[in-house]
Protein backbone atom coordinates (compact mmCIF):
# COMPACT_ATOMS: atom_id res chain seq x y z
CA UNK A 1 0.00 0.00 0.00
CA UNK A 2 1.84 3.61 -0.68
CA UNK A 3 1.83 6.33 1.06
CA UNK A 4 -1.19 8.41 -0.21
CA UNK A 5 -3.89 5.01 -0.62
CA UNK A 6 -2.81 5.17 3.26
CA UNK A 7 -3.55 9.10 3.41
CA UNK A 8 -6.87 8.99 1.88
CA UNK A 9 -7.94 5.87 4.35
CA UNK A 10 -6.79 8.17 6.90
CA UNK A 11 -8.39 10.91 6.20
CA UNK A 12 -11.61 8.31 5.54
CA UNK A 13 -11.49 7.17 9.01
CA UNK A 14 -11.22 10.61 10.30
CA UNK A 15 -14.31 12.16 8.74
CA UNK A 16 -16.88 10.38 10.59
CA UNK A 17 -14.90 10.58 13.88
CA UNK A 18 -14.55 14.23 13.59
CA UNK A 19 -18.24 14.61 12.66
CA UNK A 20 -19.22 12.68 15.61
CA UNK A 21 -16.64 14.78 17.86
CA UNK A 22 -18.07 17.68 16.44
CA UNK A 23 -21.49 17.15 17.34
CA UNK A 24 -20.67 15.55 21.10
CA UNK A 25 -18.54 19.07 21.97
CA UNK A 26 -21.76 20.78 20.59
CA UNK A 27 -24.44 18.86 22.77
CA UNK A 28 -21.88 18.68 25.58
CA UNK A 29 -22.06 22.94 24.64
CA UNK A 30 -25.52 23.30 24.37
CA UNK A 31 -26.66 20.46 27.64
CA UNK A 32 -24.28 22.52 30.01
CA UNK A 33 -25.70 25.52 28.79
CA UNK A 34 -29.45 24.47 29.35
CA UNK A 35 -28.82 22.58 32.32
CA UNK A 36 -27.37 26.04 34.25
CA UNK A 37 -30.36 27.76 33.57
CA UNK A 38 -32.63 24.78 34.26
CA UNK A 39 -30.72 24.69 37.57
CA UNK A 40 -31.01 28.50 38.63
CA UNK A 41 -34.52 28.32 37.44
CA UNK A 42 -34.96 25.43 39.90
CA UNK A 43 -33.62 26.71 42.87
CA UNK A 44 -35.65 30.01 42.36
CA UNK A 45 -38.10 27.53 42.46
CA UNK A 46 -37.03 25.69 45.31
CA UNK A 47 -36.95 29.19 47.48
CA UNK A 48 -40.57 30.53 46.39
CA UNK A 49 -41.81 27.44 47.59
CA UNK A 50 -40.37 27.19 51.37
CA UNK A 51 -41.02 31.33 51.53
CA UNK A 52 -44.74 30.56 50.85
CA UNK A 53 -45.32 27.18 51.59
CA UNK A 54 -46.34 27.12 47.86
CA UNK A 55 -46.45 28.64 44.52
CA UNK A 56 -48.70 31.19 44.56
CA UNK A 57 -50.40 31.83 41.12
CA UNK A 58 -48.35 35.13 40.80
CA UNK A 59 -45.39 33.99 41.06
CA UNK A 60 -46.11 30.35 39.21
CA UNK A 61 -46.86 32.54 36.13
CA UNK A 62 -43.88 34.57 36.55
CA UNK A 63 -41.39 31.69 37.18
CA UNK A 64 -42.90 29.92 33.65
CA UNK A 65 -42.54 33.05 31.94
CA UNK A 66 -38.97 32.60 32.19
CA UNK A 67 -38.84 28.83 31.84
CA UNK A 68 -40.32 29.71 28.81
CA UNK A 69 -37.60 31.96 27.54
CA UNK A 70 -35.08 29.18 28.38
CA UNK A 71 -36.94 26.42 26.59
CA UNK A 72 -37.12 28.90 23.30
CA UNK A 73 -33.75 27.12 22.06
CA UNK A 74 -34.62 24.12 19.69
CA UNK A 75 -33.18 21.77 22.10
CA UNK A 76 -35.31 21.37 25.03
CA UNK A 77 -38.98 20.63 24.91
CA UNK A 78 -41.37 19.97 27.36
CA UNK A 79 -39.95 22.18 29.28
CA UNK A 80 -42.41 22.69 33.00
CA UNK A 81 -42.50 24.07 36.43
CA UNK A 82 -43.23 20.63 38.38
CA UNK A 83 -45.60 21.23 40.91
CA UNK A 84 -46.75 17.85 42.10
CA UNK A 85 -44.93 14.68 43.13
CA UNK A 86 -45.38 12.01 41.48
CA UNK A 87 -44.77 9.46 43.47
CA UNK A 88 -46.02 10.44 46.67
CA UNK A 89 -49.67 11.26 46.46
CA UNK A 90 -49.83 12.38 50.10
CA UNK A 91 -48.49 16.07 49.01
CA UNK A 92 -50.73 18.27 48.01
CA UNK A 93 -49.93 19.97 45.02
CA UNK A 94 -47.64 23.19 45.40
CA UNK A 95 -50.28 25.25 43.58
CA UNK A 96 -52.19 24.98 47.45
CA UNK A 97 -51.40 27.25 50.06
CA UNK A 98 -50.72 25.09 53.47
CA UNK A 99 -49.07 25.40 57.36
CA UNK A 100 -45.73 25.75 58.53
CA UNK A 101 -43.51 22.60 57.93
CA UNK A 102 -45.70 20.73 55.63
CA UNK A 103 -43.30 19.42 52.53
CA UNK A 104 -44.23 20.41 49.14
CA UNK A 105 -42.75 19.27 45.79
CA UNK A 106 -41.71 21.77 43.20
CA UNK A 107 -38.91 21.66 40.34
CA UNK A 108 -38.50 22.32 36.98
CA UNK A 109 -38.50 19.22 34.35
CA UNK A 110 -37.51 19.35 30.50
CA UNK A 111 -36.53 17.05 28.03
CA UNK A 112 -33.10 17.92 25.93
CA UNK A 113 -33.09 16.65 22.68
CA UNK A 114 -29.42 15.28 21.87
CA UNK A 115 -28.61 15.84 18.44
CA UNK A 116 -26.96 13.35 16.94
CA UNK A 117 -26.54 11.97 12.75
CA UNK A 118 -28.36 9.04 12.44
CA UNK A 119 -26.14 5.88 11.86
CA UNK A 120 -25.63 4.77 8.40
CA UNK A 121 -27.66 1.12 9.09
CA UNK A 122 -30.14 3.58 10.55
CA UNK A 123 -30.73 4.87 7.06
CA UNK A 124 -31.78 1.54 5.87
CA UNK A 125 -35.39 0.43 5.07
CA UNK A 126 -34.98 -1.93 7.70
CA UNK A 127 -32.11 -1.39 9.91
CA UNK A 128 -31.42 -4.84 11.50
CA UNK A 129 -30.46 -6.14 7.77
CA UNK A 130 -27.27 -5.73 6.45
CA UNK A 131 -25.62 -3.74 3.84
CA UNK A 132 -25.65 -5.12 0.39
CA UNK A 133 -23.03 -7.40 -0.62
CA UNK A 134 -20.98 -6.64 2.83
CA UNK A 135 -22.93 -10.18 4.60
CA UNK A 136 -24.30 -13.34 2.22
CA UNK A 137 -26.82 -14.05 5.42
CA UNK A 138 -28.52 -10.83 5.26
CA UNK A 139 -31.06 -9.11 3.45
CA UNK A 140 -30.75 -5.80 1.88
CA UNK A 141 -33.90 -3.98 1.32
CA UNK A 142 -32.58 -0.70 0.32
CA UNK A 143 -32.39 2.78 1.87
CA UNK A 144 -35.24 4.42 4.01
CA UNK A 145 -37.32 7.33 2.21
CA UNK A 146 -36.65 11.10 3.43
CA UNK A 147 -39.71 10.69 6.01
CA UNK A 148 -38.92 7.57 7.27
CA UNK A 149 -35.78 9.29 7.95
CA UNK A 150 -36.98 12.57 9.55
CA UNK A 151 -39.50 9.88 11.78
CA UNK A 152 -36.54 7.97 12.89
CA UNK A 153 -34.56 11.16 14.00
CA UNK A 154 -37.49 12.50 15.91
CA UNK A 155 -37.43 9.46 17.90
CA UNK A 156 -34.22 9.87 19.04
CA UNK A 157 -34.57 12.99 19.62
CA UNK A 158 -37.66 12.34 21.69
CA UNK A 159 -36.07 9.46 23.62
CA UNK A 160 -36.64 10.28 27.18
CA UNK A 161 -33.79 11.67 28.86
CA UNK A 162 -35.64 14.11 31.18
CA UNK A 163 -33.63 16.77 33.09
CA UNK A 164 -35.54 16.51 36.28
CA UNK A 165 -34.78 19.00 39.14
CA UNK A 166 -36.89 18.28 41.65
CA UNK A 167 -37.14 18.91 44.91
CA UNK A 168 -39.54 18.08 48.28
CA UNK A 169 -38.63 20.88 50.22
CA UNK A 170 -40.94 22.28 53.90
CA UNK A 171 -42.49 25.26 53.61
CA UNK A 172 -41.38 27.33 55.97
CA UNK A 173 -43.86 30.49 56.32
CA UNK A 174 -46.53 30.19 59.28
CA UNK A 175 -49.88 31.43 58.04
CA UNK A 176 -52.57 32.52 61.46
CA UNK A 177 -55.68 31.83 59.44
CA UNK A 178 -54.49 27.78 58.58
CA UNK A 179 -54.66 25.44 61.30
CA UNK B 1 1.53 -3.33 20.05
CA UNK B 2 4.23 -2.92 22.46
CA UNK B 3 4.74 -3.33 26.42
CA UNK B 4 5.51 0.60 26.22
CA UNK B 5 2.47 1.08 24.37
CA UNK B 6 0.67 -1.09 26.74
CA UNK B 7 1.69 0.78 30.29
CA UNK B 8 1.41 4.35 27.94
CA UNK B 9 -2.15 3.53 27.52
CA UNK B 10 -2.63 1.76 31.32
CA UNK B 11 -1.24 5.18 32.44
CA UNK B 12 -3.42 7.36 30.12
CA UNK B 13 -6.49 6.05 30.88
CA UNK B 14 -5.42 6.45 34.80
CA UNK B 15 -4.67 10.12 34.27
CA UNK B 16 -8.12 10.62 32.58
CA UNK B 17 -10.05 9.10 34.84
CA UNK B 18 -8.43 10.73 38.01
CA UNK B 19 -8.55 14.18 36.14
CA UNK B 20 -12.03 14.04 35.29
CA UNK B 21 -12.89 12.22 38.34
CA UNK B 22 -11.42 15.93 40.12
CA UNK B 23 -13.07 18.08 37.42
CA UNK B 24 -16.54 16.53 38.55
CA UNK B 25 -15.64 16.87 42.15
CA UNK B 26 -14.27 20.59 41.93
CA UNK B 27 -17.30 21.50 39.82
CA UNK B 28 -19.75 19.48 42.43
CA UNK B 29 -18.26 21.53 45.01
CA UNK B 30 -18.30 24.49 43.65
CA UNK B 31 -22.23 24.53 42.23
CA UNK B 32 -22.67 22.43 45.53
CA UNK B 33 -21.47 24.81 48.26
CA UNK B 34 -23.30 27.93 47.03
CA UNK B 35 -26.24 25.89 47.68
CA UNK B 36 -25.42 24.77 50.98
CA UNK B 37 -24.61 28.45 51.95
CA UNK B 38 -27.77 29.56 50.61
CA UNK B 39 -29.84 27.03 51.90
CA UNK B 40 -28.79 27.50 55.18
CA UNK B 41 -29.31 31.28 55.24
CA UNK B 42 -32.71 30.25 53.90
CA UNK B 43 -33.05 27.89 57.28
CA UNK B 44 -31.61 30.91 59.25
CA UNK B 45 -34.06 33.59 58.01
CA UNK B 46 -36.80 31.44 58.56
CA UNK B 47 -36.04 30.46 62.02
CA UNK B 48 -36.12 34.28 62.85
CA UNK B 49 -39.11 34.66 60.90
CA UNK B 50 -41.20 31.72 62.88
CA UNK B 51 -39.67 32.80 66.11
CA UNK B 52 -40.95 36.64 65.53
CA UNK B 53 -44.14 35.31 64.64
CA UNK B 54 -44.71 34.14 68.56
CA UNK B 55 -46.91 31.59 67.10
CA UNK B 56 -47.17 30.02 70.86
CA UNK B 57 -49.57 33.03 71.49
CA UNK B 58 -52.27 31.70 69.04
CA UNK B 59 -54.76 29.28 71.06
CA UNK B 60 -56.90 26.22 70.02
CA UNK B 61 -60.39 25.26 70.62
CA UNK B 62 -59.15 23.58 73.88
CA UNK B 63 -57.44 26.60 75.46
CA UNK B 64 -53.72 25.24 74.11
CA UNK B 65 -51.39 27.35 72.47
CA UNK B 66 -51.76 26.33 68.71
CA UNK B 67 -49.69 27.53 65.68
CA UNK B 68 -46.69 25.43 65.38
CA UNK B 69 -45.48 24.74 68.64
CA UNK B 70 -44.50 21.06 67.87
CA UNK B 71 -43.66 20.49 64.75
CA UNK B 72 -43.09 16.63 64.30
CA UNK B 73 -40.27 14.93 64.83
CA UNK B 74 -37.15 14.09 61.91
CA UNK B 75 -35.94 10.60 62.10
CA UNK B 76 -33.22 8.83 60.34
CA UNK B 77 -32.68 6.30 57.93
CA UNK B 78 -32.75 3.71 60.55
CA UNK B 79 -35.60 4.90 62.43
CA UNK B 80 -34.00 6.93 65.24
CA UNK B 81 -35.41 10.29 66.17
CA UNK B 82 -32.37 12.49 64.50
CA UNK B 83 -34.05 16.12 65.33
CA UNK B 84 -36.90 16.78 67.40
CA UNK B 85 -39.82 19.03 66.16
CA UNK B 86 -40.97 20.32 69.99
CA UNK B 87 -39.35 23.59 69.76
CA UNK B 88 -41.09 25.41 73.29
CA UNK B 89 -40.85 23.22 76.57
CA UNK B 90 -44.19 24.18 78.20
CA UNK B 91 -47.71 23.97 76.56
CA UNK B 92 -48.50 27.14 78.26
CA UNK B 93 -48.23 30.57 76.13
CA UNK B 94 -47.95 32.27 79.45
CA UNK B 95 -45.11 29.94 80.10
CA UNK B 96 -43.42 30.10 77.34
CA UNK B 97 -43.47 33.71 77.41
CA UNK B 98 -42.14 33.82 81.03
CA UNK B 99 -39.53 30.86 79.80
CA UNK B 100 -38.48 33.51 77.09
CA UNK B 101 -38.43 36.95 78.47
CA UNK B 102 -37.74 36.29 82.40
CA UNK B 103 -34.54 34.98 81.60
CA UNK B 104 -31.20 35.36 82.24
CA UNK B 105 -30.36 35.47 78.16
CA UNK B 106 -33.26 38.17 78.27
CA UNK B 107 -32.16 40.06 81.32
CA UNK B 108 -28.64 40.07 79.52
CA UNK B 109 -29.44 41.46 76.25
CA UNK B 110 -31.50 44.63 78.39
CA UNK B 111 -28.13 45.39 79.72
CA UNK B 112 -26.25 45.15 76.22
CA UNK B 113 -24.83 48.43 75.44
CA UNK B 114 -26.44 48.41 72.09
CA UNK B 115 -29.83 48.01 73.61
CA UNK B 116 -29.51 50.73 76.11
CA UNK B 117 -28.28 52.94 73.23
CA UNK B 118 -31.80 52.66 71.71
CA UNK B 119 -33.43 53.97 74.84
CA UNK B 120 -36.95 53.17 73.92
CA UNK B 121 -39.79 54.06 76.30
CA UNK B 122 -41.52 50.86 75.88
CA UNK B 123 -38.39 48.85 76.42
CA UNK B 124 -37.44 50.64 79.26
CA UNK B 125 -40.79 49.47 80.88
CA UNK B 126 -40.63 46.31 80.18
CA UNK B 127 -37.00 46.31 81.91
CA UNK B 128 -38.50 47.36 84.89
CA UNK B 129 -40.84 44.94 84.60
CA UNK B 130 -38.44 42.47 84.50
CA UNK B 131 -35.79 43.80 87.06
CA UNK B 132 -38.21 45.45 89.60
CA UNK B 133 -41.24 43.55 89.31
CA UNK B 134 -42.36 44.64 93.13
CA UNK B 135 -42.49 48.15 91.43
CA UNK B 136 -45.24 47.59 89.49
CA UNK B 137 -48.04 47.33 92.19
CA UNK B 138 -48.52 51.08 93.44
CA UNK B 139 -51.26 52.58 94.66
CA UNK B 140 -52.42 56.41 93.12
CA UNK B 141 -52.12 58.53 95.72
CA UNK B 142 -55.30 61.24 96.47
CA UNK B 143 -53.10 64.22 95.40
CA UNK B 144 -52.31 62.62 92.23
CA UNK B 145 -48.65 63.13 93.13
CA UNK B 146 -47.41 60.02 92.10
CA UNK B 147 -49.09 60.03 88.44
CA UNK B 148 -45.89 59.80 86.36
CA UNK B 149 -45.03 56.94 88.67
CA UNK B 150 -48.51 55.14 88.24
CA UNK B 151 -49.01 55.69 85.30
CA UNK B 152 -45.58 53.85 84.26
CA UNK B 153 -46.23 51.14 86.89
CA UNK B 154 -49.50 50.49 85.13
CA UNK B 155 -48.01 50.23 81.71
CA UNK B 156 -45.00 48.22 82.69
CA UNK B 157 -47.69 46.04 84.40
CA UNK B 158 -50.09 45.63 81.56
CA UNK B 159 -47.35 45.26 78.71
CA UNK B 160 -46.30 42.02 80.99
CA UNK B 161 -50.02 40.90 81.10
CA UNK B 162 -50.47 41.37 78.17
CA UNK B 163 -47.58 39.33 76.60
CA UNK B 164 -45.95 42.26 74.78
CA UNK B 165 -42.32 41.20 73.41
CA UNK B 166 -40.06 43.53 72.22
CA UNK B 167 -40.36 42.25 68.43
CA UNK B 168 -44.16 44.05 69.09
CA UNK B 169 -42.80 47.46 69.71
CA UNK B 170 -40.30 46.98 66.72
CA UNK B 171 -37.31 45.70 68.49
CA UNK B 172 -35.80 42.56 67.55
CA UNK B 173 -34.78 40.15 70.70
CA UNK B 174 -34.13 36.18 69.45
CA UNK B 175 -33.66 33.74 71.90
CA UNK B 176 -30.73 31.48 70.72
CA UNK B 177 -31.92 28.81 72.11
CA UNK B 178 -35.44 28.34 70.33
CA UNK B 179 -33.95 29.94 67.28
CA UNK B 180 -31.04 27.42 66.90
CA UNK B 181 -34.06 24.24 67.64
CA UNK B 182 -35.91 25.94 64.66
CA UNK B 183 -32.58 26.61 62.21
CA UNK B 184 -32.08 22.72 63.10
CA UNK B 185 -35.47 21.41 62.11
CA UNK B 186 -35.51 23.80 58.86
CA UNK B 187 -31.79 22.96 57.68
CA UNK B 188 -32.63 19.23 58.02
CA UNK B 189 -35.61 19.16 56.71
CA UNK B 190 -34.18 21.64 53.23
CA UNK B 191 -31.23 19.37 52.99
CA UNK B 192 -32.53 15.85 53.21
CA UNK B 193 -36.00 16.75 50.90
CA UNK B 194 -38.21 16.03 53.82
CA UNK B 195 -37.03 12.04 53.69
CA UNK B 196 -35.25 10.48 56.55
CA UNK B 197 -33.75 8.29 54.26
CA UNK B 198 -30.90 10.63 53.20
CA UNK B 199 -29.55 10.82 57.20
CA UNK B 200 -26.76 8.60 57.33
CA UNK B 201 -24.77 6.43 60.35
CA UNK B 202 -21.14 7.92 60.04
CA UNK B 203 -19.68 4.23 60.42
CA UNK B 204 -16.28 6.20 61.47
CA UNK B 205 -17.17 8.62 64.29
CA UNK B 206 -20.74 7.05 64.59
CA UNK B 207 -22.27 10.55 63.76
CA UNK B 208 -25.29 10.97 61.94
CA UNK B 209 -25.46 13.38 59.06
CA UNK B 210 -27.92 14.54 56.36
CA UNK B 211 -26.22 13.67 52.63
CA UNK B 212 -26.22 16.34 50.80
CA UNK B 213 -25.07 15.81 46.81
CA UNK B 214 -21.63 14.10 48.15
CA UNK B 215 -21.34 16.56 51.64
CA UNK B 216 -22.07 15.19 54.75
CA UNK B 217 -24.32 18.29 56.43
CA UNK B 218 -24.23 17.15 60.72
CA UNK B 219 -27.25 19.07 60.56
CA UNK B 220 -27.76 17.92 64.27
CA UNK B 221 -25.10 20.02 65.54
CA UNK B 222 -25.40 23.27 63.56
CA UNK B 223 -25.51 26.21 65.63
CA UNK B 224 -26.38 29.55 66.12
CA UNK B 225 -22.53 30.66 67.30
CA UNK B 226 -23.48 34.51 67.47
CA UNK B 227 -26.32 37.42 67.34
CA UNK B 228 -24.88 40.59 66.56
CA UNK B 229 -27.18 43.07 68.04
CA UNK B 230 -26.44 47.04 66.50
CA UNK B 231 -28.51 49.85 66.76
CA UNK B 232 -27.91 52.96 64.14
CA UNK B 233 -29.02 56.33 64.69
CA UNK B 234 -30.45 57.46 61.45
CA UNK B 235 -29.76 61.22 62.76
CA UNK B 236 -25.99 60.66 62.86
CA UNK B 237 -24.79 60.54 59.15
CA UNK B 238 -22.08 58.20 59.09
CA UNK B 239 -24.42 55.43 60.91
CA UNK B 240 -26.73 56.14 58.49
CA UNK B 241 -24.58 55.38 56.06
CA UNK B 242 -23.92 52.14 57.73
CA UNK B 243 -27.51 51.25 57.92
CA UNK B 244 -27.70 51.69 54.33
CA UNK B 245 -24.84 49.35 52.92
CA UNK B 246 -25.97 46.80 55.34
CA UNK B 247 -29.77 46.52 54.75
CA UNK B 248 -30.08 48.57 51.59
CA UNK B 249 -33.06 50.67 53.17
CA UNK B 250 -32.46 54.40 52.22
CA UNK B 251 -33.04 55.92 56.00
CA UNK B 252 -34.66 59.22 53.63
CA UNK B 253 -37.23 57.42 52.50
CA UNK B 254 -38.25 56.21 55.99
CA UNK B 255 -40.44 58.97 57.19
CA UNK B 256 -42.13 59.17 60.79
CA UNK B 257 -45.07 61.22 61.36
CA UNK B 258 -44.69 63.61 64.39
CA UNK B 259 -47.15 63.01 67.21
CA UNK B 260 -46.92 65.36 69.82
CA UNK B 261 -49.53 63.81 71.98
CA UNK B 262 -47.26 61.60 72.89
CA UNK B 263 -44.30 63.64 73.24
CA UNK B 264 -46.95 65.83 75.98
CA UNK B 265 -47.96 62.84 77.45
CA UNK B 266 -45.51 60.15 77.96
CA UNK B 267 -42.51 62.40 77.33
CA UNK B 268 -41.72 60.18 73.93
CA UNK B 269 -39.79 61.30 71.59
CA UNK B 270 -40.87 60.51 68.08
CA UNK B 271 -37.23 60.25 67.22
CA UNK B 272 -37.22 57.19 69.45
CA UNK B 273 -37.90 55.65 66.19
CA UNK B 274 -34.74 56.73 64.32
CA UNK B 275 -33.24 54.34 66.32
CA UNK B 276 -33.23 50.51 64.42
CA UNK B 277 -31.88 47.69 65.60
CA UNK B 278 -30.21 45.07 63.59
CA UNK B 279 -29.51 41.36 64.64
CA UNK B 280 -27.07 39.61 62.60
CA UNK B 281 -27.33 35.81 62.83
CA UNK B 282 -24.10 33.99 63.05
CA UNK B 283 -23.87 30.06 62.25
CA UNK B 284 -21.87 27.42 62.60
CA UNK B 285 -22.54 24.23 60.36
CA UNK B 286 -20.56 20.66 60.97
CA UNK B 287 -19.76 19.51 57.69
CA UNK B 288 -17.29 17.48 55.36
CA UNK B 289 -17.28 15.93 51.90
CA UNK B 290 -17.47 12.53 50.31
CA UNK B 291 -17.60 13.14 47.32
CA UNK B 292 -19.88 11.95 44.40
CA UNK B 293 -17.27 9.63 42.05
CA UNK B 294 -15.06 6.98 42.83
CA UNK B 295 -12.22 8.67 43.75
CA UNK B 296 -12.01 8.32 47.24
CA UNK B 297 -11.99 4.94 46.94
CA UNK B 298 -9.51 4.89 44.30
CA UNK B 299 -7.33 7.06 46.41
CA UNK B 300 -7.93 4.76 49.85
CA UNK B 301 -7.37 1.53 47.59
CA UNK B 302 -4.17 2.97 46.12
CA UNK B 303 -2.42 4.66 49.00
CA UNK B 304 -2.74 1.27 51.19
CA UNK B 305 -1.79 -0.69 48.40
CA UNK B 306 2.22 -0.50 49.02
CA UNK B 307 3.74 -3.45 47.83
CA UNK B 308 5.18 -5.30 51.55
CA UNK B 309 8.86 -5.14 51.56
CA UNK B 310 9.43 -2.32 49.11
CA UNK B 311 10.40 -0.16 51.47
CA UNK B 312 13.43 -1.70 52.54
CA UNK B 313 11.29 -4.51 54.57
CA UNK B 314 9.03 -1.75 56.36
CA UNK B 315 6.16 -2.93 55.21
CA UNK B 316 2.94 -0.22 55.46
CA UNK B 317 2.68 0.38 59.24
CA UNK B 318 0.54 3.56 58.90
CA UNK B 319 -3.05 3.10 57.17
CA UNK B 320 -4.10 6.54 55.52
CA UNK B 321 -7.30 7.15 53.68
CA UNK B 322 -9.20 10.06 52.06
CA UNK B 323 -9.19 13.42 54.62
CA UNK B 324 -13.02 13.50 55.81
CA UNK B 325 -11.92 16.05 58.37
CA UNK B 326 -15.22 18.39 59.88
CA UNK B 327 -14.86 21.32 59.72
CA UNK B 328 -17.43 24.37 60.17
CA UNK B 329 -19.18 26.53 57.38
CA UNK B 330 -19.46 29.68 58.97
CA UNK B 331 -22.12 32.26 58.12
CA UNK B 332 -24.56 35.02 58.74
CA UNK B 333 -24.11 37.94 60.76
CA UNK B 334 -24.26 41.42 59.93
CA UNK B 335 -21.36 41.77 57.24
CA UNK B 336 -21.78 38.05 56.25
CA UNK B 337 -19.07 36.58 58.77
CA UNK B 338 -16.05 37.71 56.53
CA UNK B 339 -13.02 38.60 58.47
CA UNK B 340 -13.54 36.06 61.38
CA UNK B 341 -11.11 33.39 62.36
CA UNK B 342 -12.01 31.44 59.10
CA UNK B 343 -14.20 32.70 57.02
CA UNK B 344 -16.15 29.21 57.13
CA UNK B 345 -14.88 26.37 54.46
CA UNK B 346 -17.41 27.40 51.94
CA UNK B 347 -17.29 30.25 49.31
CA UNK B 348 -19.87 33.09 49.59
CA UNK B 349 -20.92 33.20 53.10
CA UNK B 350 -23.27 35.80 53.39
CA UNK B 351 -24.90 37.85 55.51
CA UNK B 352 -27.91 36.95 57.77
CA UNK B 353 -29.95 39.92 59.52
CA UNK B 354 -33.13 40.27 61.05
CA UNK B 355 -34.75 43.48 61.81
CA UNK B 356 -38.09 45.55 62.54
CA UNK B 357 -39.13 48.71 60.80
CA UNK B 358 -41.90 50.53 62.73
Amino acid sequence: MTDNIKFIFKVLIKVPVMIVALYLVFNAFAFGLTYFKLLGLSYVVMQTAVENNYIPPLELETLSSYLDDIADTGVITEAAIVVEDVNDASIKPATERRQYGSPVTVGVSANYKFIMPLTPKEQLVNPGEGFEGMDKSKSFSGYADDATLESRRQAIEDRKNNINMIYTVPGLKYYPDLN
Amino acid sequence: MSIKTIFKVLLGTIVILVVLSLTVEIFNISTTGLQINQISRLAGKQACELFAQETYKQYDDGGNMGGTVNMYDIYDANGNMYVPGKFYDSMSPYDIYNEIYNSLEFRQWLNNGEIIKGNWYNLNLMKKAVNEPHSLYIELKDDGSNIAEYTEASMARMLRETMMTPLNIGVPYLDKKLVNKMFMWNLTQLMSNCKGDSILLDEDTGNRYVAFRGFKVFADSAYITDLEYKTFDLDNPSERLNFHSITNIDPDKIEYEYDKNLEDTLGISQEERNKVCLVGVKYAIPITYEGITPIKQVFNYVWNKEVEGMNDGAGRDIYRQWNEHIENLESGGLGGNLGGPTDGVLPVPGKLIYYVIR
